[in-house]
């Protein structure tokens, strides 16, 4: 007797995002291997995301790279990241590894060479969980080879076992940094809005997830010491 | 109390199962999906590292430049590796014969036999991650691609296979469990 039936019928498997009450939005966690696109203008807790992120990894015996396209030096992002209680920094430098880009990108523009050097790092990490932080950066200092350099990541990073969260700027004409979206699996929108009362709140939304049945519309969300936490379900 | 499994905690498991599968010529290696890339490169590395054989690689769903990196990275001395062109006229004599691909694992298993040069070789096969082919192929392509690895192990194109699978797949890894003759279990 013959078995056509489909072997890989099974869900995908899915890891935790370390965000309290976002798993639950969507059947359970982040798809494994899969790109995550998280989307917000200045202040809404896209690098608080991806370290809590990439923390949650830690803890779960996962391995994590952290890419930040900002000309920063470690000890700067980590002076503010310290303040943070989901911060355990035993893990850091170990289980968390830090790469600063923007030197890099400063100095050479050809796509290939940046995600060369990008992947180098990958494989001597061999990470779970690849934060870029924030890639939208990446176009004001490549200039025209953004979209080649965005369809490379794209196809190199499906190629790494990992769930890759990259952070992206939402420009005032733009809901979302739409040339990021084209290349991930999954969307997280994050936003202001304002309560009826005239206060300022904060919204994720999920746009889009691949192979999910996710929550649809805005959620409100808080960012504070304890990291990012949505409020499923209270709009 | 609930045990962080790391690669290290992983890699320890196996070492420990390793004089259990002494002597096996079919096993089977189940571990967490995220540390399967891990696992397999640790087991393709493993015979070259002791000088024990040259190793047959059958990577699902890594691109060649991946797995290059990988094994040119962590394999200590960065071993010869040959990706798969089964059309060579001359048998390659790389540590590592490599063919990556998503369908039609069968052709892949022939692939591999034809880059094995000759039973002397006394080479061992590598299949992972043996589950997410569940993702690219029917049942049936799936068995008839074990029973591949059952002729060639009959032939001695190879002596040994080890399939690394994670346990998403009950399919699959029922499958795995019928074909192996021992199972080690890195995923709990």
């Amino acid at each position: 007797m013959t078995d056509k039936g489909n072997a890989g019928a099974n869900d995908f498997v899915r890891i935790k995002s370390g965000i309290p009450g976002l798993d639950q939005m969507m059947e359970g966690g982040f798809p494994f291997p899969s790109t995550i696109l998280v989307a917000g203008s200045a202040g809404t807790g896209k690098t608080t995301f991806g370290l809590q992120f990439l923390m949650q990894g830690a803890r779960d015996g996962e391995q994590g790279l952290y890419f930040t396209t900002l000309s920063e030096p470690t000890q700067w992002m980590m002076r503010f990241a310290s303040r943070l209680e989901f911060i355990n920094k035993d893990f850091l430098g170990k289980e968390v590894k830090y790469v600063e880009l923007g030197n890099y990108l400063r100095d050479e523009k050809d796509p290939r060479k940046i995600i060369d050097f990008m992947e180098e790092h990958i494989t001597e990490v061999m990470p779970q969980r690849i934060v870029i932080d924030p890639i939208t950066v990446v176009e004001e200092l490549i200039g025209g080879n953004y979209r080649t350099f965005l369809y490379e990541l794209a196809t190199r990073l499906k190629n790494w076992q990992a769930v890759s969260v990259l952070t992206g700027e939402v420009l005032p004409d733009q809901p979302y940094p739409v040339q990021v979206s084209y290349i991930t699996d999954t969307v997280i929108l994050l936003s202001y809005g304002l309560s009826p009362e005239g206060g300022r709140r904060k919204y994720l939304e999920i746009l889009k997830m691949r192979g999910t049945g996710h929550a649809t519309g805005r959620h409100l969300f808080d960012v504070s010491r304890n990291g990012v936490s949505v409020q499923a379900g209270l709009r | 109390m609930h045990r962080v499994l790391t690669i290290q905690n992983v890699v320890l498991k196996l070492r420990q199962a390793l004089p259990q599968i002494q002597g096996a010529r079919k096993v089977l290696v189940t571990a967490p999906p995220q540390l399967i890339n891990h696992v397999s490169l640790y087991i393709v590395c493993a015979p070259i590292h002791t000088g024990a054989g040259k190793v047959l690689f059958l990577s699902v769903d890594r691109p060649n430049q991946s797995i290059a990196r990988l094994l040119d990275r962590h394999c200590n001395g960065g071993p010869q590796v040959l990706f798969g062109n089964p059309e060579m006229d001359s048998p390659p004599t790389g540590d590592v014969s490599c063919v990556t691909g998503l369908f039609a694992p069968k052709l892949m298993v022939d692939a591999l036999g034809q880059l094995s040069d000759g039973p002397e070789a006394r080479s061992s096969m590598v299949v992972g991650n043996l589950s997410a082919l569940g993702f690219y192929n029917s049942n049936d392509r799936v068995k008839e691609f074990l029973h591949r690895i059952d002729d060639k192990l009959r032939e001695q194109v190879i002596t040994r296979v080890v399939l690394v699978s994670d346990k998403t797949s009950g399919y699959i890894l029922s499958l795995a469990r019928d074909f192996a003759e021992k199972e080690v279990d890195l995923s709990g």
